[in-house]
């Protein structure tokens, strides 16, 4: 069976993700929820498929083009209060890095752009220090108008 | 020696729910104790979602350790190195009862 480009635009991004944000954080797709954070200097980075739409652009003939939201979450848990900003932060900047390295996925892609994005910080119940984010991806990407597995 | 002072001996002694563990003050030292392991996760709401924040708790008897552990200070128990977050006397006031978070 072959793969959608969907599917192939999303398996790139997060591997591009994984290949690149760097240790001690692990990067998953779509994995169960809540994220487990199971120790002080943990950091997770989750990819979430999302939905897609035709783009307002017009595409070339036999074309049609996509945009396709990917929502990636981050987390992170510190010793003292005082390092889970620089720490979510930190982890944020390298998620951004990672995506952007390649904005055509490999020539699977358009482009990527950054589309949203919120942090918070957890303080309280006893718990060590965290926070998370979430970060939206605009990911451009053609197929041909009669088959969403071939690459336009 | 009171009756709960004996009951929490029982099961700071039962190898099958007690495990060794060294107590390490931030300021210094360190003693040996028994303690009692329990998991107790924290939900840890952020934003538009959640995670799960893996935690613990450990019973000390007092007579093991007399001084008040404090926050910060680390406890080494069961192959894991933990950080002391909140500090509290059981209700009968026999035991030390630690909030702990794993040191990754």
């Amino acid at each position: 069976m072959s793969l959608t480009i969907r599917e192939r635009v999303l398996a790139a991004f997060a591997a591009q993700l994984a290949a690149n944000v760097g240790a001690p954080a692990t990067v998953e797709r779509n994995c169960e929820a809540p994220a487990e954070l199971e120790a002080i200097g943990v950091e997770r980075v989750i990819v979430i498929d999302g939905d897609q739409e035709p783009a307002d652009e017009p595409a070339g003939m036999g074309q049609r083009q996509y945009v396709l939201a990917v929502d990636v979450e981050g987390y992170v848990r510190t010793r003292r209060p005082n390092e889970v900003g620089p720490a979510i932060n930190a982890l944020h900047g390298r998620v951004l890095k990672a995506a952007f390295l390649d904005r055509t996925l490999g020539g699977l892609a358009v482009d990527v752009v950054d589309a949203g994005f919120w942090v918070d910080v957890f303080r309280g119940d006893g718990a060590s220090p965290g926070a998370g984010f979430g970060q939206t991806f605009a990911i451009g990407f053609r197929t041909s108008v009669d088959d969403p597995t071939v690459l336009a | 020696m009171n009756a709960f002072a004996a009951g929490i001996e029982a099961l700071a002694t039962d190898p099958d729910m007690a495990v060794a563990g060294t107590l390490m003050p931030a300021a210094g030292g360190s003693s040996a104790c028994r303690v009692l392991l329990q998991r107790r996760d924290k939900d840890m709401p952020v934003g538009e979602t959640h995670a799960r924040s893996q935690g613990w708790v450990a019973v000390i008897p007092q007579a093991d350790v007399q001084t008040r552990p404090r926050r910060g200070d680390e406890l080494a128990a069961d192959g894991k190195s933990f950080l002391i977050g909140d500090v509290a006397t059981d209700s009968a006031g026999v035991a030390w009862r630690l909030d702990l978070d794993v040191i990754g």
